[in-house]
């Protein structure tokens, strides 16, 4: 996959978080019941979770498309920022309780999803470390002994 | 494929058995290498890869089968693979989440390891895990 396909999935994926943060309210303040609100609150996080799932999925698979991504970087930090506004939001909510199992997904899949970013950086930077090059070429010359 | 384990990942392993939440961390680590050959393994979450495509240094994710937490919260085992021998040197283990979580590791951590790993390499002190046998091989 190159790094434009994986600029834009990582794009569209941004904009759909953004849209559920905005749909957030709909639960907290268009919805009196209790249950309804419950029942728009799981069905908004099973979606997000699913979409994290596959972005996570797609990076996972494609390191050197997401290496060579320039705008991806970018755009997985500011989905990692939304998501964890709304953690913060659900965290807050007289719903919490009934929504605790998938928010811990969520969770961890957003931490994971930094991790990504992280190592993905890291990669980039390893990958012009002099030193880092020494200990490969000593690693296979031991190895042929 | 040849399993290695160095002295670092073995401590590790020993250390974190004794945790009833990663007690079936060997076996874990055996379920996730059975089915896996070194071409696959070479290509999979790679910190970094020569050029020249005989050696890459890897993050696997490895499930933890206590905490039922799926691959995101689990160990990380952070390895090197060299295609050419059909080999793959496991360097340490860490859980992601837990008691004893640790969080994402620094570029110099990674050199470290990569030290450590080279070191194993050349002074020969790995020991060969049987996966099939679920076995250290003294």
């Amino acid at each position: 996959m190159s790094a434009a396909t994986i600029d834009l999935k990582i794009d569209s994926a941004r904009k759909q978080t953004e849209a559920f943060y905005k749909q957030e309210y709909s639960w907290q303040e268009k919805i009196d019941s209790l249950l309804d609100r419950m029942n728009e609150l799981n069905g908004l996080l099973g979606k997000l979770h699913t979409l994290l799932l596959k972005l996570n999925f797609e990076l996972e698979r494609d390191t050197e498309g997401f290496k060579a991504s320039v705008k991806g970087p970018e755009s997985v930090k500011a989905l990692t920022t939304i998501i964890s506004k709304i953690l913060v939001l659900i965290r807050r909510s007289d719903l919490y309780p009934g929504v605790k199992t998938i928010y811990s997904t969520i969770k961890t899949e957003n931490n994971y999803l930094k991790e990504l970013l992280h190592d993905r950086n890291i990669s980039i930077e390893l990958n012009t470390d002099a030193e880092m090059q020494k200990i490969i070429s000593e690693t296979i010359a031991a190895s042929k002994k | 494929m040849i399993v290695y384990g160095t002295e670092r990942f073995f401590s590790d392993l020993s250390s974190l058995q004794k945790n009833n939440s990663y007690s079936n961390i060997f076996n874990d680590v055996c379920d996730y290498f059975i089915d896996k050959n070194v071409q696959e393994l070479h290509f999979t979450r790679d910190i970094i890869q020569n050029s020249t495509g005989k050696y890459s240094l890897n993050k696997f994710r490895i499930m933890n089968s206590a905490m039922k937490k799926g691959k995101s919260g689990s160990y990380r085992c952070i390895a090197v693979v060299l295609p050419e021998l059909d080999a793959i040197y496991l360097g340490c283990i860490y859980p992601k989440s837990g008691s004893d979580g640790v969080d994402n590791l620094s570029k110099e951590k990674y050199k470290e390891i990569a030290t450590y790993i080279k070191e194993s390499v050349v002074n020969k002190t790995s020991k060969i895990i049987n996966i099939s046998l679920r076995i250290i091989v003294p």
